[in-house]
């Protein structure tokens, strides 16, 4: 059972993937999206620990070398920057919609759009 | 139906994670770093021999900061840093655009309360100064341009919420600009300095002094200054309507 | 010098905020600079470390013979947009970044650095599939891309966690047949997704019929082309695909569905969506089988198919109300279009399918010419009805019908009228249509001329001897 960070970073994904597939609410998909971005930067962050090793800083109390993996949190700084980018990016889109048709759920809009058409 | 649906999908997913991806991948903590490139990250020897390195005492290596991910971040890997840098400068064009498309322009008004005027009076310069020590000692301690950045936006959303005709003004918009030229242009310094893009051309002095690692104190000064400019930006832009 | 064509581009989209017009101006220029530095200063064959750290340590940006021919066809396609389209607000300054990232993802040769290019893509393609008020189809692309991103991050570290390193070359050396499918599967998720094959790709319809000049050009020309590029670097060169017979089947179903949801269409905008996602989805079966001669009929089916949806997408944006009773030559430059689609013998087309039915035969494989030639025939249906409709638009309203009462003052109003509906199609967008209708006659009388390229790259492709020895040229 040592691997049981693997284990919750998975549970949250299925969680993220059960929200975007299940939830009509268009903001409760992006969030869902945003949920399955943490668990795959917590997944990453988990695949580069070393047992028994440090953060991996040259310090006064560091002196030998007995870091973790520094490259997978230098990918999830991007990662996790990436992630906001698009978290904005889908919040004015919402903000956008919810002006042009009045509400956030899929089947009013349809219904809004086939008035139109 | 949806929910059947969902789960059926996350289920197939998950099985094929946990069944096929797990065994492949080794047990938590169980890594051999020697198989992997950060074992020469780690120790500065991705073009001399290996030499253990010391702090305060080791001097002129291929890469001079204390802190290895921000070695990996600004300097071996710098392209990646320029990428995330255009992310962000995208996403906050972006919502630029897509705030001033929308025709019903409603700002959001906070409601004014005394103590949250005197505190942020006495708060916002700690969280400004904090900000900036985060990102001038990215190679020293843990931080960074990125998390340097979004501390001082933070700061001026407090501002915003502790003080109504508070506006961002379009200063922001021209550090902006200037930050991210300034790191393009860094990396076309190195090009006619050292022959090839993004470079670190200057002396990479002792590991652990402030004045060390050559550009990377500043280009995470760059990139705190944009950071922080694109976010204010971003926060302005959702407020204003 | 390679990485000018990353770092220019950038520059400029920098420089280009202070006024809102200045990067529609800077688009051309840039897009010609790249040109310029391509066919004069630069020679595939070279690869660029940067930063001069060596190739599994850092970044290596690699400029090969397959590469190569990639870089200046979307360069070229950038600079024919950069003159037809009509960029309002800062667009110009996201079709620059737009430049250097799709040249970044093309060039570079380390996973990670493909994943950030790849997403400075997608958050350009969710801003500008917005356009003309499309938050809608937009919001639903953010959703779909931005799952297919995720699965490549965690592709890419899977890549590093068995081969130790990020770099595409070093991580050709992984073959173990229990690894490789695992890997590919995220990576595949992702090119499912932004390759539009049906079942993923159902944003693809809602996205490019905003009716705008910019959206289905950027992206599905554009994005598109790269993206082809990485797909074939990935599971033609260094990996291999996890199934290859299934990929080959779930993208023949999408062609036929594709093909069957044109035909029902009544807008025109989503009805080539349709058609563009029947395009590529034959474009990624034929490169799933991994012969060199089909996959060279693929890249030039490919090379049609993006010429073409440029011209049509692009007529559809400025004339798709109006028909083409006042813009001739820009009628004559649609129907080239649709014809050359449907793979009439005079135009680029009909080599393009010509060569994949030859090289499918040769490798008997029969269900997917089967399925090009029923596609081919369900196209010729619903193009040619657009085709009569858009040509005799506005031949049955009142004011057309009646004979000539008022004479001379009925003739001058009908002049004014003309001269008033020309100016709706801008002069750029003229030119550039012409252009590439002529493009696909005179590569329809000369097929040889981008047939050789194109089994070059897929000779080059599906060798990875040459792509290792230049990675590792660089030593260790």
């Amino acid at each position: 059972m040592s691997n049981i960070i693997y284990y919750v970073s998975f549970i949250i994904l299925g969680i993220g993937i059960y929200g975007i597939v299940s939830q009509k609410n268009l903001f409760k998909q992006l969030i869902s999206l945003s949920i399955i971005d943490t668990a795959v930067n917590i997944f990453i962050v988990a695949l580069g620990y070393v047992e028994w090793g440090e953060a991996p800083i040259y310090s006064a109390i560091t002196p030998v070398a007995n870091f973790v993996d520094p490259l997978p949190q230098a990918l999830v700084l991007t990662a996790i920057v990436i992630g906001v980018g698009t978290l904005a990016l889908g919040s004015i889109l919402l903000v956008h919609i919810n002006e042009k048709y009045g509400s956030l759920d899929p089947d009013e809009i349809r219904d809004i759009r086939e008035v139109v058409e | 139906m949806r929910r059947v649906w969902a789960i059926l999908v996350a289920g197939v997913f998950l099985y094929f994670l946990v069944g096929q991806f797990l065994p492949i991948i080794p047990t938590f903590g169980n890594v051999d770093l020697f198989t992997r490139v950060a074992f020469d990250i780690i120790n500065k020897s991705t073009t001399t021999n290996y030499n253990a390195v010391e702090f305060k005492k080791s001097k002129d290596l291929e890469d001079g900061s204390a802190n290895v991910v921000t070695s990996i971040v600004v300097n071996y890997r710098s392209f990646d840093t320029l990428g995330e840098v255009s992310v962000l400068f995208c996403a906050a064009i972006g919502v630029g655009i897509l705030a001033s498309m929308l025709k019903s322009k409603k700002r959001i008004e906070f409601e004014e309360h005394k103590v949250l005027m005197i505190s942020t009076g006495i708060v916002l310069p700690l969280i400004l100064l904090f900000g900036a020590y985060i990102f001038i000692h990215g190679h020293l301690s843990p931080g960074g341009g990125f998390p340097g950045g979004t501390t001082i936006a933070l700061g001026i959303l407090l501002l915003m919420l502790s003080n109504n005709e508070f506006k961002v003004t379009d200063v922001a918009k021209h550090v902006e600009q200037s930050a991210g030229a300034g790191y393009v242009v860094i990396g076309l310094m190195g090009m006619a300095i050292g022959g090839v893009f993004l470079i670190n051309f200057l002396p990479t002095g002792v590991v652990g002094n402030l004045f060390s690692a050559g550009v990377v104190p500043i280009v995470y000064t760059f990139i705190g200054f944009k950071v922080g400019a694109e976010l204010s930006n971003v926060i302005s832009d959702l407020r204003e309507g | 010098m390679i990485a000018l064509l990353i770092a220019v581009p950038l520059a400029f989209a920098f420089a280009s905020i202070p006024h809102e017009r200045l990067g529609r101006y800077f688009l051309p220029f840039v897009a010609l600079f790249n040109l310029v530095c391509l066919f004069f200063f630069m020679e595939p064959g070279q690869i660029l470390e940067v930063g001069r750290w060596p190739a599994a340590y850092g970044i290596a940006l690699v400029l090969d013979n397959v590469s190569y021919p990639f870089l200046i066809f979307v360069n070229f396609l950038i600079l024919m947009m950069a003159l037809s389209a009509t960029l309002e607000n800062r667009y110009g300054t996201l079709l620059l970044v737009l430049t250097a990232a799709v040249n970044g993802i093309i060039l570079t040769g380390d996973f990670f650095n493909s994943f950030v290019f790849l997403e400075i893509i997608s958050v350009i393609a969710y801003i500008v599939a917005a356009h003309k008020d499309n938050a809608l189809g937009a919001f639903k692309y953010l959703i779909f891309g931005g799952i297919g991103g995720t699965m490549y991050l965690l592709g890419a570290v899977s890549v590093y966690v068995k081969s130790g390193t990020l770099n595409m070359g070093y991580a050709a050396f992984i073959t173990d047949p229990l690894i490789v499918p695992t890997i590919c599967i995220f990576f595949l998720i992702t090119f499912l997704v932004e390759l539009k094959v049906l079942p993923l790709g159902l944003w693809a319809p809602d996205v490019y019929s905003n009716g705008s000049s910019v959206t289905p050009i950027a992206l599905g020309s554009i994005v598109t082309v790269s993206l082809v590029y990485l797909f074939s670097r990935i599971f033609l060169n260094i990996f291999d695909l996890p199934n290859p017979q299934l990929v080959g089947i779930l993208a023949m179903i999408s062609i036929i569905l594709a093909e069957l949801g044109a035909l029902k269409q009544k807008n025109l905008g989503r009805a080539l969506s349709f058609a563009t996602i029947s395009g590529v989805s034959t474009v990624v079966t034929a490169l799933s089988m991994r012969e060199s001669e089909i996959a060279s009929a693929a890249y030039f089916y490919l090379f049609n198919d993006v010429i073409s949806k440029f011209i049509l997408f692009t007529l559809f944006a400025y004339l798709g109300e109006r028909g083409f009773k006042s813009n001739k030559t820009a009628g004559i430059a649609f129907t080239f279009a649709s014809l050359s689609v449907i793979g009439f013998p005079m135009f680029a087309g009909f080599w393009a399918k010509y060569y994949l039915l030859k090289a499918l035969f040769q490798a008997s494989s029969y269900a997917l010419p089967a399925i090009i030639l029923i596609a081919a025939v369900i196209e010729a249906g619903y193009l040619i009805k657009w085709n009569v409709e858009l040509w005799y638009k506005g031949e049955d309203t009142p004011e057309n019908t009646p004979k000539v009462q008022d004479g001379e003052q009925d003739s001058e109003m009908e002049n004014e009228a003309n001269e008033v509906e020309e100016s709706f199609i801008p002069f750029g967008a003229q030119i550039v249509t012409l252009l590439l209708a002529l493009t696909l006659v005179v590569i329809g009388f000369m097929p040889s001329l981008v047939h050789n390229q194109t089994m070059s790259i897929a000779n080059n492709v599906l060798d990875f001897r040459p792509y290792l020895d230049l990675i590792l040229r660089g030593g260790m």
